[in-house]
């Protein structure tokens, strides 16, 4: 009776499984939307993430820059007139990046978007500059989950307008 | 012995039915990519592989752009957008409107898409993505610096939504920036108004107390004022501010503006 019991059990475990097409228990979370890639080539050297399998987005985990978002407004204040000197034209800039699990920052990887959404190959002294900028901002809180600290992606975003930079937001 | 018959009874009786089925239903080859999780290369294979084959299928392009835009590539998420609405303008124009406005601050943009939502819609009052729509409006003309049309927007939100469904249906997020929006055109004692019923309906609001205590301030009743400030602060220390995990929520709290509000009402003596 307990085999008959056994061989029931096993039998109606593989028919829920093939009725409910599970996913894998392993994904591959390397490479999907918004992955960056490590370039040798322009990447700080003594930058490493602790597991390259496995970064988070900002959403997931919440890194944070020190009080939030006002303090990343606060950084760029006093540096807008200089970079505003930069801007060729109007739209967004988005700097992607990662913050490893000991708040380090690094792999910045930028885009401008012009007013239609198009990516263009603009304001690239300006991307330059926002990009030194963001990497100077020092240590951030990492992503945190369940007392775990995780590497995350991280983006912050720049609306030009009349060639000038009228917001910093995430 | 009779506990084993049960259980084999259900055992027998489960298998027999996760086999069976009334209705045979096609299963694509690549339909086991769809529950993989947003943002996955394996998901956006499936949308690929889906969309091929059923490229009128806006949900679909709605949900395949959603990744995109919230990681920053912005041309590929808010191109599959555009054919959402492109092919269901009532179904996604106020979600891409809501888009515009939180992640974007494209407030032009945003308060296009609404307005076309609002003509366009068979709903008086409708909603965006959940929220009710003359309150986006009105919120976005506020982040914008146009107060008075804000303020006629964020008014005509809360009396459909308090006609249809009663007052207690209306978010309180739409008193406070009808307050800000108040506040900014000086007229002081109906942001305080607005803000003392907000405050019946939810006294553990930081966000109200403080924004109460820069009203006071700016009329120099310093005491009402340190009151007010001195709420907004405890509250906040137990309950923070309301936040959102994607994007800054608009006139989000933090404790350096309580502080430094504080420390100017305390100057005063």
């Amino acid at each position: 009776m307990l085999r008959l019991f056994l061989i029931l059990i096993t039998c109606l475990s593989s028919s829920i499984l093939l009725a409910q097409n599970t996913a894998p228990y392993s994904l591959r979370t390397k490479e999907k939307v918004g992955y960056i890639k490590p370039d040798t080539a322009r990447d700080n050297p003594n930058f490493t993430v602790c597991d390259e399998n496995y970064i988070q987005e900002y959403y997931q985990v919440n890194p944070q820059y020190k009080e939030g978002v006002i303090s990343i407004k606060n950084y760029f204040k006093p540096k807008l007139e200089a970079l505003n000197e930069l801007a060729e034209s109007d739209g967004i800039i988005v700097i992607r990046f990662v913050i490893n699990c000991q708040g380090l920052t690094g792999r910045f990887r930028s885009k401008y978007f012009d007013e239609n959404y198009i990516k263009k190959d603009q304001n690239t002294a300006l991307q330059n500059a926002l990009v030194d900028s963001i990497s100077a901002m020092g240590y951030w809180l990492p992503g945190k989950f369940n007392d775990q600290f995780y590497d995350a992606y991280q983006h912050i975003k720049f609306r030009i307008k009349d060639k000038k930079i009228i917001d910093v937001f995430l | 012995m009779s506990s084993y018959k049960y259980l084999l009874l259900i055992l027998i009786s489960l298998i027999v039915l996760s086999c069976s089925s009334s209705k045979k239903e096609e299963i694509k080859d690549y339909e086991h990519l769809r529950y993989f999780p947003q943002g996955s290369t394996e998901k956006q294979e499936y949308y690929k592989l889906h969309l091929a084959e059923n490229p009128s299928d806006d949900h679909a392009w709605k949900q395949r752009s959603i990744a995109f835009n919230k990681r920053g590539d912005i041309d590929t998420g808010m191109a599959y957008l555009q054919k959402a609405v492109d092919l269901n303008p009532e179904g996604h124009i106020g979600y891409r409107g809501y888009v515009k406005l939180y992640m974007m601050h494209d407030y032009d943009d945003a308060l296009e898409d609404f307005k076309t939502l609002l003509k366009i819609s068979s709903d008086q009052n409708p909603v965006a993505w959940g929220e009710n729509l003359h309150k986006l409006i009105g919120l976005t003309f506020l982040l914008e610096g146009n107060y008075d049309s804000a303020l006629t927007y964020l008014e005509r939100g809360i009396k459909l939504t308090t006609a249809e469904f009663g007052a207690d249906y209306v978010e309180t997020n739409a008193f406070l920036y009808q307050a800000y929006a108040q506040f900014y055109l000086k007229d002081f004692e109906s942001a305080l108004a607005t803000l003392s019923s907000v405050l019946e309906m939810d006294n553990r609001y930081p966000e109200a107390h403080f924004l109460r205590a820069k009203v006071y301030y700016s009329q120099g009743k310093i005491s009402q004022a340190k009151e007010s400030i001195e709420t907004a602060d405890k509250l906040y220390r137990k309950y923070k501010s309301e936040t959102n995990a994607y994007y800054e929520v608009p006139f989000q709290l933090y404790q350096s503006q309580i502080d430094d509000l504080m420390g100017r009402i305390n100057i005063i003596k």
